[in-house]
């Protein structure tokens, strides 16, 4: 899964939005103020002024102090059936109907087909919920105007901030509840959708050997059963007790099936499971992503392969050069069987090679106290096809010469360069022990554990986790003139497994989380436009939400090509993005106009949520967990923007004269 | 001393319930120039207890004052006080009912949740929301209809419900804006009766309205407004006393008492302007037909011996 902006821990994130966030509400209430101030102050003089907006600050403050929950309760059944009576419900029945034609354009023959389900559900619920939310929020205050319902509403004691929170709050019920049906439908749709298993009888299996003792296994395969077979190979030892054991068969299409045999002689029986592990909510613990380059000095990024898009960095093979990622806080608690990584490299092959095969690199652990590494396996990799190797707790060198000695164990530190020249190295060369690559004294021979073993003497420097729990994984590719490629989340530890259902609800939870948001547009705009001009304006939010980060760039004149007039001066002269602006009165022009409407766009920018943060349906169809980290910062971020939009729809009914 | 009773009477005359100091207000466009000036300098003062009427022509301002009053507008000029307070305050708004000129009610909602829902607004408790709902349904008579969306409503069925729900928090002060419009005779009789029987209560009415013969029968006082400015204001029976003619009415005197009576005025130096019997007004008619009408259900229309009933001729003498 690609991670593009690796998001910090929530601790370190909300000391710093929290700062920002309430400079900004600073300002904006200032602003305000002062704005208020000068209208009133123009027309009224500057003492009726004063006393008008001391006024309005102190009901203001009064009003936010008496709001009455039973009246908001109230305003929000209002809108909840309001949105029942207005056949909202058509909008359950379109999504039923999309669900059943699903099956005939959804392709069963994918590589994944949880991952198709799963993106599609997802994709269909945030669609249609989101312009759900959009529709009825944006027409309520404006209909309560069109037809003076507000007349009987606000001459009861209902203050401005209930009315705006009643509404919010009943749609926002209205849609939950619709959300919490489609979710549950959704869910059994996806479960169902892939749920199958195959048929295997005697005539499907053959036997072949597997020992010079002539043990027997059987293998063949399963019966076709949604355009896929499962190979199947029970070994020697299976065969002889199968009572209570189950083997796998191999994965296709992202799962494999469990198989059990029942019954002895002419009854056997072969029967497989549903599927397994299809649905997973996998925990990676990540790493810090360094290289190494060919000359063995540490580096930022490696090599750039020529793709446009600098996401992954690459290493040249059969070199001193590696992709090293080190990983903190491993403890033997956690990993008491070894470390279970996963990786999915990028290969770049520069010659064909031998193309029936991938291309061979280097796994290895090095502790980054001591310099201690060992290479632990060789493997074979193919462009974008995810490894799962696992790390043992005890591990043996892969090579050893005569003398028993290993020429994969070594004792090695890390060097820098830094810009004035200066080679800086994690551990000094005098400090390297080299005995920690020797057979062990203690009979231990050359094997190594991952973890110190507590009040074990034999045991110290020969460790790969380091005793504050850090430790390196290395991969180095081996085939002359090919290339590894990786960014940080390409290689990961699989600390465990969260419950698949848990993330799916976390997943929806963010939709929920993204349609709250529209609500509240959709509700604000609505108290000072009409509703299509409300509409029009969530949209706009909307729009700017989903592209926030090229809008922020755009503002912030990274863009190529340069700002919108710049860029409809190139199309119009059809001139290439890295042309310059002509040196004259009209370059400027365009420059200066730019500079303005940046800010302009700047502005609207900083005013709309980033909505790709809440788009994490990516993590559920990868099988990956949704972090809570991720659910707290969207969650913090919904109510930071949530706080100062009740205000402004506040001050906006506040203002507004109700009959004008 | 005074006693209670008459101490009561007294407060409730003084005790000013609605003022308005200057009260202007001038409707602009969107570029702040004056369209119309709707209301000018009004001052004005309506005690507790009384039933005020504002009269004048369509556009005179009389809306434009009570959206004032309840805050619907905010006042170029001057000041709009209710209960003593800015008439911009929520809370003055938990004394108050308002009956818009036409019922402004959400058309999607049946007559008791409507009621249940505008008696959530005043949080009232649960027992009394549901005792209030069923009292007004049945004193506005719409228990047949009360579980019909509004919307399946007549004109006369939405205003009662409209009325129901301006009395749901038992107000203090009650603001009719036309209200009997779009009522059948019946309807505007029991309207003028129930106005009648909360003045009884001791609510103070504040109604507006262009039908002169329900200002008439029913307010203490009245002001007319006459293009935003308000023209004349006093208790009705003094705007409407004629000084110079003495009103005598006595039961069916035969034919030669009028030589009598005219030589009596004659000798005082008065004059008779009319003798005869007195007409009754088409509203009185109506309501004494549809009464006759239930007390003898079988009872129909016949011409009279004239010849045909559908001539000009014969009803007029019908």
């Amino acid at each position: 899964m690609v991670l593009e902006t690796q998001f910090p821990s929530f601790g370190e994130w909300i000391q710093e939005a929290a700062w920002v966030w309430t400079v900004r509400i600073g300002i904006f209430c200032l602003i305000a103020l002062v704005i208020g101030f000068l209208f009133t102050g123009i027309r009224m003089g500057p003492k009726r002024s004063w006393a008008i907006v001391s006024r309005a600050v102190k009901n203001t403050f009064s009003d936010l102090i008496h709001l009455s929950f039973k009246r908001i309760f109230a305003i929000a059944i209002l809108s909840f059936k309001e949105a029942l009576r207005r056949k909202i419900l058509i909008g359950f029945a379109i999504f039923i109907v999309i669900l059943l034609f699903a099956g005939m354009f959804l392709d069963t023959r994918s590589p994944d087909p949880a991952r198709l389900y799963i993106n599609f559900i997802f994709w269909v619920n945030a669609a249609l919920i989101l312009l759900l939310a959009l529709f009825i929020s944006a027409f309520s205050i404006p209909n309560d105007f069109k037809y003076k319902t507000i007349y009987t509403l606000a001459t009861k004691p209902v203050r401005a901030g209930e009315i705006i929170l009643g509404r919010i709050l009943g749609f926002t019920l209205m849609c939950s509840a619709m959300l919490l049906v489609m979710g549950v439908v959704s869910y059994g749709f996806v479960i169902r959708s892939v749920a199958h298993t195959h048929t295997l009888t005697a005539d499907d299996l053959r036997y072949v050997d597997t020992t010079k003792e002539g043990e027997r296994a059987l293998e063949g395969k399963t019966s076709l059963v949604k355009e896929h077979r499962h190979e199947v190979y029970l070994p020697p030892e299976f065969l002889k007790n199968p009572t209570g054991k189950t083997v796998m068969t191999d994965v296709n299409q992202g799962h494999s099936h469990q198989v059990s045999i029942v019954g002895q002689g002419k009854d056997r029986q072969y029967q497989l499971s549903g599927v397994k592990n299809m649905f997973t909510a996998r925990v990676p613990v990540y790493g810090k992503l360094r290289f190494r380059d060919t000359s063995g000095y540490d580096t930022e990024k490696g090599i750039n392969v020529g793709d446009e898009w600098e996401y992954r960095s690459f290493i040249q093979g059969s070199s001193d050069a590696a992709l090293i990622w080190q990983f903190k806080d491993i403890k033997p608690e956690s990993f008491p069987d070894g470390l279970p990584i996963e990786m999915t490299l990028g290969v770049f092959r520069t010659h064909k090679g031998n193309i029936e095969r991938g291309v061979m690199g280097v796994l290895a652990v090095r502790n980054p106290e001591t310099g201690l590494m060992v290479e632990v396996c060789q493997f074979e990799s193919v462009e974008f096809n995810t490894k799962r190797i696992l790390v043992p707790r005890k591990i043996k060198p892969l090579y050893y010469d005569k003398k028993g000695k290993s020429s994969s164990v070594q004792v090695i530190s890390c060097k820098t360069k830094l810009p004035n020249g200066t080679v800086v190295y994690d551990i000094p060369e005098n400090k390297l022990n080299p005995a920690y690559a020797q057979p062990s004294a203690s009979g231990d021979g050359l094997e190594f554990d991952l973890f110190q073993q507590p009040g074990s003497k034999s045991s110290v420097g020969r460790s790969l986790v380091s005793s504050d729990g850090r430790v390196e994984v290395w991969v180095s590719c081996e085939d002359p003139m090919q290339y590894f490629g990786a960014a940080a989340p390409d290689l990961y530890i699989r600390a465990y497994d969260e419950y698949f259902t848990i993330n799916f609800i976390k997943g929806f939870f963010c939709i929920w989380l993204e349609m709250f948001l529209i609500i509240v547009y959709g509700v604000i705009l609505s108290s000072f436009l009409s509703a299509p001009i409300a509409i029009l304006g969530t949209l706009f939010i909307m729009v700017t939400g989903v592209f926030h980060q090229y809008v922020v760039k755009l503002a912030n004149g990274m863009t190529e090509g340069g700002g919108v007039l710049e860029s409809m001066y190139r199309l119009l002269r059809q001139d290439n993005m890295i042309t310059e602006l002509p040196d004259n009165i009209l370059g400027d022009f365009i420059r200066m106009s730019d500079q303005a409407i940046n800010y302009v766009i700047g502005f609207v920018g900083y005013m709309a949520p980033d909505l790709s943060q809440f788009a994490n349906s990516e993590y559920v169809a990868s099988g990956f967990n949704i972090p809570w980290n991720l659910i707290s910062i969207d969650a913090m971020t919904t109510l930071a923007f949530f706080i100062p939009l009740f205000f402004i729809g506040y001050l906006c009914m506040k203002l507004r004269e109700i009959a004008a | 001393m005074l006693s209670f009773n008459a101490q009561l009477e007294l407060n409730m005359e003084t005790e000013v319930i609605i003022e308005t100091r200057n009260l202007t207000k001038t409707y602009r466009d969107f570029w702040g120039r004056q369209k119309v000036r709707a209301l000018s300098a009004l001052d004005l003062r309506i005690y507790r207890g009384e039933i005020f009427g504002l009269l004048g022509p369509n556009g005179s301002g009389k809306t434009t004052t009570t959206k004032l009053l309840l805050g619907l507008l905010f006042p170029s000029s001057g000041e709009a006080l209710v209960f003593g307070n800015p008439a911009d305050d929520v809370a003055k708004n938990e004394r108050i009912g308002y009956l818009p000129e036409e019922s402004y009610l959400y058309k999607f909602l049946n007559a008791e949740e409507t009621l249940d829902f505008y008696g959530r607004l005043f949080r009232l408790p649960t027992n009394i929301r549901r005792q209030r709902v069923r009292d007004l349904i049945d004193m506005v008579g719409l228990g047949w209809a009360k579980k019909r969306q509004l919307k399946e409503y007549s004109k006369g069925m939405t205003r009662r419900i409209g009325l129901a729900q301006a009395l749901i928090n038992d107000p203090e002060l009650i603001i009719m804006d036309e209200p009997t419009t779009g009522l059948d005779p019946i309807g505007c009789r029991e309207m003028k009766d129930l106005i009648l029987d909360l003045k009884r209560q001791g609510k103070t009415i504040l109604m507006c309205s262009h039908l002169l013969a329900d200002v008439q029968d029913v307010c203490d006082r009245i002001g007319i407004l006459y293009q935003g400015e308000l023209k004349e204001m006093g208790r009705v029976s003094d705007l409407l006393q004629i000084r110079d003619v003495t009103d005598i009415q006595t039961t069916k005197l035969p034919p030669e008492a009028e030589a009598e009576i005219r030589r009596v005025v004659e000798r005082f130096g008065g004059q008779v302007k009319s003798y005869g019997a007195p007409s009754s007004t088409l509203e009185e008619l109506f309501l004494k037909v549809v009464e006759e009408g239930k007390t003898h259900p079988g009872k129909r229309y016949q011409a009279n011996e004239s010849g045909d009933p559908n001539t000009l001729e014969s009803a007029k003498e019908d």
